[in-house]
């Protein structure tokens, strides 16, 4: 369950099967450095999923379970504990109302991830210590001493190794033993600060917050702690932490080619060539040939005579198994050609996240999205929105500033198409085939996302940040995590498909009984016809785009004989169809994530802006293209 | 010299931040002032490692962090 109540993305609706809360459980956050692995010891310690990740930034929202031994809080990664960045205002407020912090640190970064321990004893929290990764460490020749960190810091110490489910026992226990102690290590600067009055904690952690805030007048006060914090660290850590040379790993190796110009470009073309023989060729050619003809000919009918033997009324029956059946046509369409597709892009994407690749992807891209205000870091939400725009959209959260997050969520809701989207335009332009249709489809969409871009740019006051951000070691995808997260998104999204396509097909006949359809498509037909050159049908995969972009597909893929009716469609008038799908209006589950995101005005412009766009861009290229192709 | 110049190969120390603002954000990261980083790459936004860490910092951040060379 999140704070926010979203739920329209996997990535934080997984734990709403909870237990219920009792009065006398305590409250257990979960709170350090980003990517130190706070998701996948939540997950162990309560038994639900939330996603984990291998990039800074993968957990947004906070994330509650109640178990047995107490109600546990994941948060988003912080560096500090200031009011600096969203994430960190967040993290504040939730442990401002914690009974018991458990601190987690990487071993491989103990020095800098040490600085939020500091600031917790400093601001007179009491802490579980759990250092995790301790696995890595050791195969990058770090060996961290325990017990001697538990006994300089007078604090409860857990060496972990999370993904393995070591160590987890030892904080169930000492959760539950209360094994919680104040540590003595105070900053000297601070303890002076409050040696002689007695000052409530709440006071002391908003003076502390205050003093090292980026406009706090006395700066000399924040670096006489800064620099005390980090002699105090640095001097434990020459006690625990012994470093030996080791051989580089393949990790390292890997991690570095991905860095180097030539080599970061060919890998990432690499990928893409991959993506598209696999998705684009084997999935969208054989396996929903496969599975598309073996539930139309056999599924469908069978359900057919099932139906109409039992419900004798052809309204309903028209309705149910009818051209339109919500049994038929919508298991066709999502099971048959949505789902295979969906299910493979989402476990490229899912590998993708767990290598650690994205990282350094954004430091590839850094200059091209600095072109359009943004800065590396953006390609992570911006990659993401190709699976899901919710999703993405929320993700934007890991960007700098409000102007980043507003050219984010604009081009993602512009030009980015969705995993589903992909689907049906891959099954759009499966039907005339080619490499040049797909290169002028990308050319066209990439242009726009440009455009878009500039104009965003010049047009949203305010400040873009620069890049920053840590690269974390390659790692080899985790197959369980793969596995999980890539069903959970899968369930998600046949949890808002189904429902969707069966009121929106219930909708759809309705409209059409009592005559609103044909009104319609009188209405717009000037637009579809003059302006976008396509029939005058195509006005009901409008309608049917308005309720989301993936159930316009039913009214598409009929249109361009996939159903097995005749192709309406030129070749030239399924490009345009193509274009104005993926330009055409955000679903409403992405629509509401822009409103909670940012607001009212900003979710109504961006609706209003993607409509326009479509109609105007797909107007041109109906002029332009017959010359092309 | 400012980090952006930093010779490939070489390691460097860092001496000082143009603003507050980039030292906040620079220590959050433990690039303080004492901090030695050694050059990773540079494609835009140079990269560099301290300790165990790699960090990638783009090129106008990068301008006004202050380093000399070792
Ligand atoms: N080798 C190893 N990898 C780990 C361990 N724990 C976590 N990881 C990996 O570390 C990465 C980050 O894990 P997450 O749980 O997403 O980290 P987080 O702290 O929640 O990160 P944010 O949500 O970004 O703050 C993932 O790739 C994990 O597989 C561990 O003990 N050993
Ligand atoms: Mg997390």
């Amino acid at each position: 369950m999140s704070i926010y109540g979203c739920k329209s993305c996997s990535k934080c609706s997984e734990t709403d099967k909870k237990i219920e809360p009792s009065k006398e459980l305590p409250k257990v956050a979960l709170v350090g450095n980003p990517n130190v692995g706070k998701s996948v010891i939540f997950n162990a310690l309560s038994g639900f999923y939330v996603e984990v990740s291998n990039y800074p930034g993968t957990t947004v929202d906070v994330s509650k379970a109640f178990t047995e031994f107490g109600e546990i809080i994941d948060t988003p990664g912080a560096y500090s504990l200031g009011n600096y960045t969203d994430d960190e205002i967040v993290t504040q407020n939730i442990i401002k109302k914690t009974d018991i912090i458990v601190n987690v640190v990487s071993a491989l970064n103990l020095e800098r991830d040490l600085v939020l321990t500091q600031q917790l004893i400093d601001m007179d929290f009491p802490v579980i210590l759990v250092v995790n990764q301790m696995d890595e460490a050791r195969r990058r020749g770090i060996t961290i001493d325990c017990k001697k960190l538990e006994s300089l810091y007078g604090l409860k110490v857990i060496p972990t190794v999370a993904i393995h489910k070591q160590g987890i026992s030892d904080i169930i226990s000492s959760i539950k033993d209360n094994k919680i102690c104040y540590s003595e290590n105070i900053t000297p600067y601070v303890q002076n600060m409050f040696r002689a009055k007695s000052i409530s904690q709440p006071e002391k952690i908003n003076q502390i917050i205050e003093i090292e805030s980026k406009d706090y007048k006395n700066r000399e006060e924040a670096d006489i702690i800064q620099t005390e914090r980090r002699k105090l660290i640095s001097d434990i850590i020459k006690q625990v932490a012994v470093q030996t040379e080791v051989k580089r790993s393949i990790s390292d190796f890997i991690g570095d080619l991905l860095l180097n110009p030539i080599a970061g470009i060919l890998v990432a073309l690499g990928m893409l060539y991959i993506l598209f023989q696999v998705i684009g060729v084997f999935v969208s050619g054989e396996v929903v040939d496969f599975l598309f003809t073996q539930i139309d000919e056999k599924y469908s009918p069978w359900i057919e005579s099932i139906v109409k033997g039992i419900i004798p009324v052809d309204f309903v029956n028209e309705i149910l198994v009818g051209e339109f059946g919500i049994l038929t046509m919508t298991v066709e369409i999502v099971i048959g050609v949505l789902l295979p597709l969906i299910t493979t892009f989402y476990l490229f994407m899912a590998i993708l996240e767990d290598s650690g690749y994205l990282p350094r992807l954004a430091v590839l891209t850094d200059s091209v999205l600095n072109k359009i205000g943004l800065n590396g870091r953006a390609v992570i939400p911006l990659l993401l929105g190709f699976g899901c725009s919710a999703m993405g959209t929320i993700t934007t959260r890991i960007l700098g500033s409000k102007k980043e997050r507003s050219i984010a969520i604009a081009i993602l809701g512009i030009t980015i198409p969705c995993a589903a989207q992909q689907g049906i335009i891959i099954a759009l332009i499966a039907t005339i085939g080619g490499f040049k249709i797909w290169a002028l489809y990308l050319a066209i969409v990439f242009i726009i996302m440009v455009l878009a871009g500039t104009v965003l740019n010049k047009l949203i006051p305010g400040k873009s940040t620069d890049l920053l951000i840590d690269l974390p070691p390659m790692r080899m995808p985790l197959l369980h995590n793969t596995l999980n997260k890539t069903f959970f998104r899968v369930v998600n999204f046949l949890k808002e498909a189904f429902p969707v396509f069966t009121i929106g097909t219930a909708m759809i006949a309705i409209l059409n009984i009592i005559g609103f359809l044909d009104w319609l498509q009188n209405a717009i037909s000037p637009i579809v016809v003059n302006l976008l050159k396509l029939p005058a049908e195509f006005s009901d995969v409008f309608v049917m785009g308005l309720i989301r972009r993936d159930f316009a597909s039913i009214g598409l893929l009929e249109m361009v004989g996939l159903e097995g009716s005749t192709k309406m469609l030129t070749d030239v008038q399924i490009l345009i169809a193509s274009l104005v799908v993926t330009l055409f209006v955000p679903c409403v589950a992405a629509l509401i994530v822009i409103y909670k995101e940012k607001g009212l005005k900003e979710a109504t412009l961006v609706w209003a802006g993607t409509f326009i766009i479509s109609i105007v861009v797909g107007a041109i290229v109906a002029r332009v293209l017959p010359f092309i192709i | 010299m400012n980090l952006y110049e930093m010779t490939k190969g070489k390691s460097a120390e860092i001496v000082g931040f143009e603003d507050n603002i980039t030292k906040c954000d620079s220590l959050r990261f433990g690039l303080a002032i004492g901090q030695k980083v050694s050059f990773k790459s540079k494609l835009g936004p140079i990269v560099v490692c301290n300790n165990n860490q790699t960090i990638a910092i783009g090129k106008n951040l990068s301008k006004k962090i202050k380093i000399k060379e070792i």
